[in-house]
Formats: C-alpha cells, sequence, structure tokens
C-alpha cells in the first residue's frame, strides 16, 4: 500500500530511513604527537578518508597540548642531570553517520597510513570530550549549581517555601 | 537457531602485525623533504638557540683578540660559560655512547619464516598448515580458519580461531564484528574473514596447526596458491 | 513630643534596615545548614520563586554567551617574548641559483605525483573493500539472518581503540633507563 493511494502520505511525505547498517552515533577520531605538523596532515587526511567512506564529518579542531617535563637524575641521587620540555599536540576529528561494519574498514586504513610517532585514537563521543576544549567557568557552574539546588526540598524548606 | 543450509560457515581470521618500524622513504619523498626542510630554515626566524650560538661566536673572536693583545681573560670566560660548541660536542659523545651500547639504528634482520618480529618495517601476516583434527593430513597454506559452530556469533568463532591456533595468551584486537570479505569453496563453504592486529611473543598449539609462517603480503601471494581465494582477501592485505 | 516622635522614626528605621539586612541573606541562603526560615505565605513563596528562577535563568543564559573559551594553544599563539627582538631573529636572504629553483619545482612535482597515485590507490583500496564487504554481508544474510544481524552491530566493546603508529628504530630489548621522572606541567584549571 506505498505510493500516492496510502491515505498516510497524503499531507506528510514519507522520510524513508537510507540507513543500510546501524550505526554509531557520534565517533571522535584523536591523534596526538609531538609535532604537530604531520599531525595537522594526517587530520587532513582522517577528514578527506572520512568523506570517501560517506561519514559525516561534523568538526575537525584543535585541543590545547599538554606539556610535560622530563628530567634525568644523577646516578644514585636527586640531582638533576638534564631536563627537557616537550608537548604533547592534540587534534581530534568528529564523525556521525558511522556505519558499524565499515569502521573497522575505516581505521585499518588509517592504521596503514598512520605517521611515525602518532597514536590514535578512536572512541565514541561524550560530553566530557567537548567540555575539555574549554576553560572551566567556575561562575556559571555556581549559578547553575543554585538553580538545581531551588529542587532540593530541603533547600526549598529552608526558604521557607514548603 | 541451527543455519539450516547446505553451506557451513567457516570463519578464517587474517592475524596481522602492523610495522613495527617506519618504512625506508622513497626517493622521491627523501629529496622533497631535504629540499623542503631547506627551503624552511631559510625562510624561518633564528631561535634563541641560535641567537647563543652567533653570540658566542662573536665573544670568541673578541677573546681571540684580547689574547693576542695579551690582555686579562678571566672576566671574558666568565661571560661566555658553556658554548653551544662545547654542549654539541657532548651531546655528540653521549649519542655514539648510546649507539655503540644498543645499535639501535640498526634493524635487526631474522630470516626464521615463524619469527614475529622478523621483516620490522613491513606488514605480517599468519599463513599456516592446517590437520582440521586428521592425522597425516596438511591443508595447504592458508589463513586460520575454523568451523562455525551454531549459537555463535562470527566474532565468538574468530576469537575461539585464535584460542585454537595460538597456545600462548596473544594480546590481540579483532577490528568490528562484520566480515570482511566473502569466499565460496566446493568444500569448506564460505569463508568470513576479519581482521585482528596483535603485538606479542608467538607460540602455536601443534594440536591444529601442523605449519605456520608470518608472511609479507607479496610473500602471501607467491605462498598461497589458490587464484580466488587470493583475490578474496586482497583488500586485508595492502600495505 | 517630638522627642518621641523623633525615637518612633528611629525606631521605624532600624526595623526597616533590620527588615533589608534579612532579606539580603537570601543569596547565599541555598545552604542546607541555615537556619529554617519561617513559613512565608504560599502565594508570596510562588512568587519569590518564580522571580528568583527567572533571574537566576537570565544570568545563566547570558554568561554561557561568553563563556566557552577555548584552553589557548601554544602553537598558534604569537610567542610575544620572542618576538620583542625579531630584528635580530631574520637571516640573511639566500640566492638561489635558476638549477636551484628548477630541482625544487620538480621535487615538488614529483611528490605532488606521487601523492596523488597513493591517493588514486587508497580510494580503489576504499571501493574494493566495501565491495568485499557487502559481498560478505549479503551472502551471510542469505545463509543466516541471525548471524548477519550480530555481524552488523555496533561492536562498542572493541572502542575506545588506541592505536600507536611505527616509530624510527626498532625497540631495545635490555634498554636501562636513566634514573628520572616525568613532571606532568600542562596549564591546569579549576
Amino acid at each position: 500500500m506505498a505510493g500516492e493511494k496510502d491515505p498516510t502520505l497524503l499531507y506528510e511525505p514519507k522520510f524513508v530511513d537510507t540507513r543500510e547498517f546501524p550505526e554509531y552515533p557520534t565517533i571522535n577520531v584523536r591523534v596526538q604527537g609531538f609535532d604537530f605538523v604531520p599531525l595537522e596532515k594526517f587530520q587532513a587526511f582522517i577528514d578527506r578518508t572520512a568523506r570517501r567512506f560517506n561519514f559525516e564529518v561534523v568538526d575537525s579542531y584543535a585541543v590545547a597540548s599538554q606539556t610535560h617535563r622530563a628530567l634525568t637524575y644523577k646516578p644514585h641521587s636527586t640531582v638533576v642531570e638534564a631536563e627537557m620540555d616537550f608537548a604533547v599536540y592534540d587534534r581530534v576529528v568528529r564523525l556521525r553517520a558511522v556505519p558499524a561494519p565499515r569502521l573497522a574498514l575505516f581505521t585499518q586504513l588509517l592504521h596503514t597510513h598512520l605517521p611515525v610517532g602518532v597514536t590514535l585514537t578512536v572512541k565514541e563521543h561524550e560530553k566530557a570530550d567537548e567540555d575539555y576544549r574549554y576553560i572551566p567557568d567556575g561562575l556559571l557552574k555556581q549559578k547553575q549549581e543554585e538553580l538545581k539546588a531551588l529542587d532540593d526540598p530541603n533547600v526549598r524548606r529552608n526558604l521557607g517555601w514548603e | 537457531m541451527a543455519v539450516m543450509s547446505k553451506w557451513d560457515i567457516v570463519a578464517s581470521v587474517i592475524l596481522s602485525r602492523a610495522p613495527i618500524v617506519a618504512p625506508q622513504m622513497q626517493e622521491v619523498e627523501r629529496r622533497f623533504q631535504t629540499l623542503q626542510l631547506e627551503e624552511e630554515a631559510e625562510k624561518s626566524l633564528l631561535n634563541d638557540y641560535e641567537l647563543k650560538s652567533k653570540n658566542d661566536q662573536k665573544m670568541l673572536e673578541r677573546r681571540a683578540a684580547l689574547e693576542r693583545e695579551g690582555k686579562e681573560l678571566s672576566e671574558l670566560d666568565e661571560q661566555i660559560g658553556l658554548t653551544n660548541a662545547v654542549r654539541e660536542d657532548e651531546w655528540a659523545r653521549a649519542a655514539q655512547r648510546f649507539e655503540n651500547q644498543y645499535k639501535f639504528s640498526q634493524i635487526p634482520q631474522i630470516s626464521d619464516l615463524r619469527s614475529v618480529e622478523r621483516q620490522m618495517d613491513r606488514k605480517l601476516v599468519l599463513i599456516v598448515k592446517q590437520t582440521f583434527g586428521q592425522k597425516g593430513y596438511k591443508s595447504p597454506w592458508i589463513l586460520p580458519q575454523i568451523q562455525h559452530r551454531s549459537g555463535e556469533t562470527l566474532r565468538q568463532t574468530a576469537e575461539r580461531c585464535i584460542g585454537e591456533v595460538s597456545k600462548n595468551d596473544l594480546n590481540f584486537t579483532i577490528a568490528g564484528n562484520a566480515p570482511i570479505a566473502v569466499h565460496s569453496q566446493k568444500y569448506p563453504a564460505p569463508i568470513q574473514k576479519k581482521t585482528a592486529q596483535n603485538t606479542s611473543d608467538f607460540a602455536v598449539s601443534h594440536e591444529h596447526v601442523a605449519d605456520f609462517q608470518w608472511v609479507t603480503p607479496d610473500e602471501f601471494r607467491s605462498t598461497v596458491n589458490d587464484k580466488r581465494y587470493k583475490a578474496a582477501v586482497s583488500c586485508a592485505l595492502s600495505e | 513630643m517630638n522627642t518621641l516622635t523623633n525615637l518612633t522614626s528611629r525606631l521605624c528605621v532600624t526595623a526597616s534596615t533590620s527588615y533589608r539586612a534579612f532579606h539580603q541573606t537570601i543569596p547565599s541562603a541555598s545552604s542546607v545548614f541555615m537556619k529554617r526560615q519561617k513559613k512565608i505565605d504560599p502565594e508570596v513563596a510562588k512568587q519569590r520563586e518564580a522571580r528568583r528562577r527567572k533571574r537566576l535563568e537570565k544570568e545563566i543564559r547570558q554568561m554561557q554567551k561568553h563563556s566557552k573559551k577555548p584552553k589557548p594553544m601554544d602553537e598558534m599563539t604569537l610567542d610575544v617574548k620572542s618576538a620583542k627582538n625579531i630584528g635580530e631573529r631574520r637571516r640573511p636572504p639566500t640566492e638561489l641559483s635558476i638549477d636551484q629553483i628548477d630541482e625544487r619545482a620538480v621535487a615538488m612535482k614529483d611528490y605532488t605525483r606521487s601523492r596523488n597515485a597513493l591517493q588514486k590507490l587508497d580510494d580503489a583500496w576504499i571501493r574494493s573493500a566495501l565491495a568485499a564487504q557487502n559481498k560478505a554481508l549479503k551472502e551471510l544474510k542469505a545463509i543466516s539472518p541471525e548471524l548477519y544481524e550480530e555481524a552488523v552491530k555496533p561492536a562498542t566493546g572493541n572502542l575506545p581503540l588506541t592505536i600507536q603508529g611505527p616509530s624510527l628504530t626498532p625497540p631495545i630489548k635490555k634498554y636501562e633507563s636513566p634514573d628520572g621522572d616525568y613532571v606532568d606541567t600542562t596549564r591546569q584549571w579549576s
């Protein structure tokens, strides 16, 4: 009973679900390394490849690096012999509409092209990943908590509202 | 949920080891890289270290001039301190010491086809001669395979396959749930394949496996005979 | 008489200030340990609650507009300290011979061509891999729909998946690492 004769289709169009396979909702592909030039090249490659797989690229962004200091001590003491600062740079490509069976093929291709000294992490997107990009806003958080507290029966009683 | 069909499902596993060491650059890449680095150096600004080197140079020239005139040098020496040239010498010596101790720029050449550490700059794939539980039988070189049992998912079959082929605990991951290719045969019927990666010492269980090799994709093509079989898995063998 | 009115009026003032002072403590009243307030008329309470919620929501909205500052990325910001003596940092200009310029151009062309060829190989790989997988899944569906259902499910157990890129030199067996430490110096935001 498909087509124009279907009375349910008279006023509303039919939305056909074209998805062939179950999908991952959102996938984050994160690359980390000591040098950001190859990292950014590879980020571009991930983006390009994802489009060729017909995944939807939602976002492609940089995150602040993590910095470390490596110290070496003189033998049998804690006198610093040498120290070195280095940064682990961080780039993320966020994908949507990733059909489940295709992800393995996609990661296989990325693995084949992974540059020297780059770590690739593929994970499902969480809110924490988004929050990590920004400076946490203490004042905002406080206000939000205050608003939430208004629902708490204890607080309400103390305010004399109940 | 017995599979009622004239086909038997056989899962076979592509157990691959990724390159440990990056392969050598090709001539085109190397030439482009050297020229690109030159160009970048020309267009760049001096960094702090290079500024100090330049400064050191000047100071040393002044010191030489003063020495010729026979003047007091101790104050200037204090100013100069540790020059970059001295530090570079020190670093070079330390690097040489490390190289002598560990020889880490040499890639060990292992000729044993059974070693998972051979050909570090290539991708390796495990191929086996299986017995399928029959004494005296040896299959041709194939990817490890196992018959699917009813009630299992294909992924579980693949895990069981790796479990039976290897003796020790293997650190591996199976990529996804879905097969990556199919191959039909008169008998053993369709073969479903998955990719997996592993990195660890590898020993084979002799109960199911008569012989095994870790081969590069090129060697795979020359060792395995069946053309259609090769075509079916060719995708998994790209480097 | 005069003094009395004075007195009462002053009383009045003190009363009202004390009332206001009481009123002002409310913003910090969300503390659970605060002394319980007297129960107020439900109508008034409702009104106060609505007002309070509205104010907070507005504040949050305003702050959200200006919040969301990304953490600064060192590699993308100007190095102010080094920019101060930028004049000293310039290199003497290099004169390139015609041959050198040609060599660079040729190398660039060759490299681009090789990358293009690689990309074509990749595209071919993607096409054939997708085709092979489709064929495999189709046959699997024909043989066993249950297995097919399992096979196309997302493999959540696989994620997060971490892959380490190759290194330039092989791993050293029996490496004796020097004494030392790693200190995390990443800028912290409380």
